[in-house]
């Protein structure tokens, strides 16, 4: 049988059902008798359907008619013609199942305006007596915006006119498109022009009776105006609160991506966990038939009754029970148990390793960090300028130095004076650690970007690694008993006879910078120095003229050495004399060398074509890497103590309230201006994909968007 | 049309408004953004095809109409009034009267409520 016979005798169904169900006045009980149409109909269009075939045939096509009216939007239809014709029904069917409300919603209305019974709209009567403002009817809104409608019908004919004139063969959407927003225009625009009323007129004129049409004409435009302030105001009143609604829902909305985002990078972790495992449990081939954890016991229980008489299998359950550490990143509750257990390992292997063991160890894949950028920046989502987080008296004396490793990550830490490094969370703005082992002021730090470690230079000429896992563990442990013999600290180099102002690493080597006038190079495997590079005789005592360095800043004079940067072989130095030297670390030897600072340089960063320099000369200098040339130059009111940089923004700290943003792509610059009650002074800035991290002098960590 | 009243009279209804007129009411919805556009704007189109002589225009004007009803509750009583209205105009006698019986039954004392009930009661 044909689709479209089915179809008729559907709709006929449909049609007559409806209008049974909602014509009940109209039509009498007949139909629902033995012989009336309905039954009919009804019997011959089962019957003609037959098999199962077509009836899921027809259902798949109702469905897609179903669906194509449903995007019918009633406003984009030209006449109700179009919008009420259908297939299946009649137009005055549709139109009544469209149109019906149900008794509910009658009533409720009822029940909603007796409560609200004083804003009872129709109260024409009472409202006209009292002569309270009562909000305007929609129709009134209606009758008011007539004028201005046939103003602008006039306007649109002049603008016909004018655009035929020209001669001009328009395509009709495109015409109907370019009007939509002239109207809108236009629409404000009427509102002044519907009031314009010649008053010279009035003062010139005699006529009681002119002056009397003219005064009603006016009276009846005053009341149009007024009708029209009714619907605008409510029109306004409306918007604004969608436009709260909207807000909301745009913070909801980053908060979901937040927290996706974070459940994204939680799942990474995990899935590289199992990973690791499976690697793991290949390598040594240790798979087990059965994943019960009872059995693999027994099987730790044999393996221990072998264990006399082979000696590797104890290697192999001890890796066994090392193996449990990668669980620590996942799940807090466990941390526990398996930090104990680590400790009973570390205790069970005890003295006979060295530190330089432990230094190896900790490069394995547990520790190096799973976490890899989110492809969807969260910070994008924000207005540049948007301080994101607070951290409020993060350390006592002002915050000394710092590292963060990505936006919304994890930041390291130290203040003045202060001789312990602190871990926050910037997503959760809390503190997860607190590494202690200085014993002086820690003067530059680096997050590690491969494994999960910091390493720390401090006033006391000490170099530290930290193993930052291990030091949130132990941080959530509450510094129990285990901490005086399982420190997060890994390793300590310790060769310096000064204190250590600047620091770099890379994957394999550790480059740093002391007040005694050398620059080592460490071996970040076996913990060993490679190299010593002697400054005494290539840095001379400086002749500049000492600026004034606030007494934060510990020392009365500059840092020989106040910022370095090592990449693979290549090593830059801004040192005391205001000279940037590029250094080739295998023959230890300077390959090039900046010359322009006239005073200490505080701070640098290079990329591949770049490199920017900060200095107490109040200049930021860029320079082109490939031709040693200077780029570029920006001069400031107050020493440059903090720079960071890449291809899109440079952010600088030159100790005020506020610090300056360049924008490199737009060549504008710009100032992150903190709020007015926040008076401490911005010394260390540190900049990763649109995301700032600041530290003051009375202690407080902001992180920004820029 | 010296004075705005606060309703419209059933004669209202019959006054239909030019095609271009309508369009641009249209237009106006549309560029707000259809069904999220202002309550005014859409009251404006949706009585506008009401007023038409089309008889499907004036039942999509009620379909509108219905919609508004159902959206706002402070606007209910007064959208009442204008479905009586639309479904009079249209010949659906027993919607109108639904629709004002209701209306009556709420404000025994509107002379306009009244009026239009008489009418429809006719």
């Amino acid at each position: 049988m044909d689709d479209n016979e089915q179809f008729s005798q559907l709709r006929n169904v449909i049609s007559t059902t409806a209008s049974a169900l909602l014509g009940i006045e109209n039509l009498d009980k007949s139909i629902l008798s033995s012989n009336s149409r309905y039954k009919k109909i009804l019997s011959e269009t089962i019957k003609n359907l037959g098999g199962d075939d077509s009836l899921v045939k027809l259902r798949k096509n109702f469905s897609n008619l179903k669906r194509q009216e449903e995007s019918h939007d009633a406003y984009e239809r030209y006449s109700g013609d179009d919008y009420f014709r259908n297939q299946l029904t009649d137009s005055r069917t549709t139109f009544r199942v469209l149109t019906y409300l149900s008794d509910e919603i009658l009533k409720a209305s009822l029940d909603d305006e007796k409560s609200n019974h004083d804003q009872g709209l129709l109260e024409f009567t009472n409202e006209e007596e009292s002569g309270t403002k009562n909000t305007s009817s929609l129709f009134q809104g209606f009758e008011a915006s007539l004028p201005i409608l046939n103003e602008r019908l006039e306007n649109n004919d002049k603008n016909k006119y004018i655009k035929n004139s020209e001669g001009n063969d328009h395509n009709n959407n495109n015409d109907n498109n370019d009007d939509k927003n002239d109207k809108l225009f236009e629409f404000t625009n009427n509102y002044i022009s519907s009031v314009s009323i010649d008053t010279e007129k009035i003062s010139r004129s005699y006529s009681m009776k002119y002056l009397k049409t003219l005064s009603e004409d006016v009276l009846r435009k005053l009341n149009f105006t007024l009708i029209q302030e009714d619907v605008t105001k409510e029109e306004v009143e409306d918007l604004s609160i969608k436009l709260e609604r909207l807000k909301e829902r745009h913070q909801s909305a980053c908060k979901r991506l937040e927290t996706v985002e974070q459940d994204e990078l939680f799942l990474e972790n995990a899935l590289s966990l199992i990973k690791d495992r499976m690697k793991f449990i290949q390598e040594y081939d240790l798979e087990l038939e059965s994943n019960d954890p009872e059995i693999e016991d027994i099987n730790q229980n044999e393996k221990s009754y072998n264990e006399a008489k082979e000696s590797n299998d104890l290697n192999t359950s001890q890796q066994n029970v090392e193996d449990l550490k990668p669980n620590t990143f996942v799940n807090n509750d466990k941390d526990v148990t398996v930090a104990k257990s680590e400790a009973i390992v570390s205790k069970v292997k005890t003295k006979n390793q060295k530190t330089i063991n432990r230094l190896q160890r900790f490069y394995n894949e547990e520790n190096r960090k799973s976490r890899k950028l989110p492809t969807t920046l969260l910070q994008s989502h924000y207005e540049p300028g948007t301080n994101i987080a607070t951290i409020e008296k993060a350390h006592e004396n002002g915050v000394y130095c710092m590292d963060f490793d990505m936006p919304f990550g994890t930041l390291c830490t130290a203040g003045y004076l202060d001789h312990t490094v602190n871990v926050w969370d910037l997503t959760r703005k809390v503190k997860v650690a607190e590494m202690s082992g200085h014993l002086a002021t820690i003067q530059c730090m680096q997050l590690g970007s491969h494994y999960n470690m910091l390493i720390t230079g401090g006033k006391d000429a000490m170099l530290k690694i930290w193993d930052i896992n291990l030091a949130t563990q132990l941080y959530q442990e509450d510094q129990s008993s285990i901490e005086s013999d399982y420190n997060s600290c890994i390793h300590t180099f310790d060769s310096h006879s000064g204190g250590i102002t600047a620091l770099s690493f890379d994957s394999v080597h550790l480059v740093s910078a002391s007040q005694d006038k050398t620059i080592r190079q460490w071996d970040l495997v076996n913990g060993k120095c490679i190299q010593t590079i002697d400054l005494s005789s290539v840095v001379k005592q400086n002749q500049t003229d000492i600026v004034n360095i606030p007494d934060f800043y510990s020392s009365s004079e500059p840092f020989v050495t106040g910022s370095l940067q090592c990449f693979d072989a290549a090593l830059a130095t801004g040192t005391r004399d205001g000279l940037v030297r590029l250094w080739d670390m295998r023959s230890g030897k300077v390959v090039r060398t900046f010359m322009g600072h006239t005073n200490a340089v505080t701070s640098l960063k290079f990329d591949s074509y770049n490199l920017i320099s900060g200095s107490l000369d109040k200049s930021i200098r860029t320079w082109d890497l490939r031709t040693g040339s200077l780029s570029d130059l920006f001069a400031y009111d107050s020493p440059v103590y903090s720079i960071d940089f890449d291809s899109s923004n440079l952010v600088s700290a030159i100790g005020e309230t506020s610090f300056k943003v360049y924008n490199r792509k737009d060549d504008k610059q710009w100032e992150c201006v903190n709020s007015a009650e926040d008076t401490s002074s911005i010394y260390h800035v540190k900049y990763k994909n649109n995301y700032a991290v600041t530290g003051s002098n009375d202690g407080t960590i902001k992180a920004w968007v820029v | 049309m010296t004075k705005s009243d606060f309703l419209p009279t059933l004669e209202d209804a019959y006054q239909p408004l030019l095609t271009e007129q309508l369009d641009i009411l249209r237009q106006q919805v549309i560029s707000e953004g259809g069904d999220s556009a202002s309550l005014q704007s859409r009251f404006n189109y949706a009585w506008a095809l009401v007023k038409s002589h089309d008889v499907n225009n004036s039942r999509l004007g009620i379909k509108l109409l219905t919609d508004i009803y159902r959206e706002s509750p402070s606007r209910r009583r007064e959208c009442l009034y204008y479905l009586t209205i639309g479904c009079y105009k249209v010949g659906e006698y027993s919607m109108a009267k639904r629709y004002v019986d209701i209306l009556y039954e709420h404000e025994p004392n509107n002379l306009q409520i009244k009026a239009l009930k008489e009418m429809v009661g006719n």
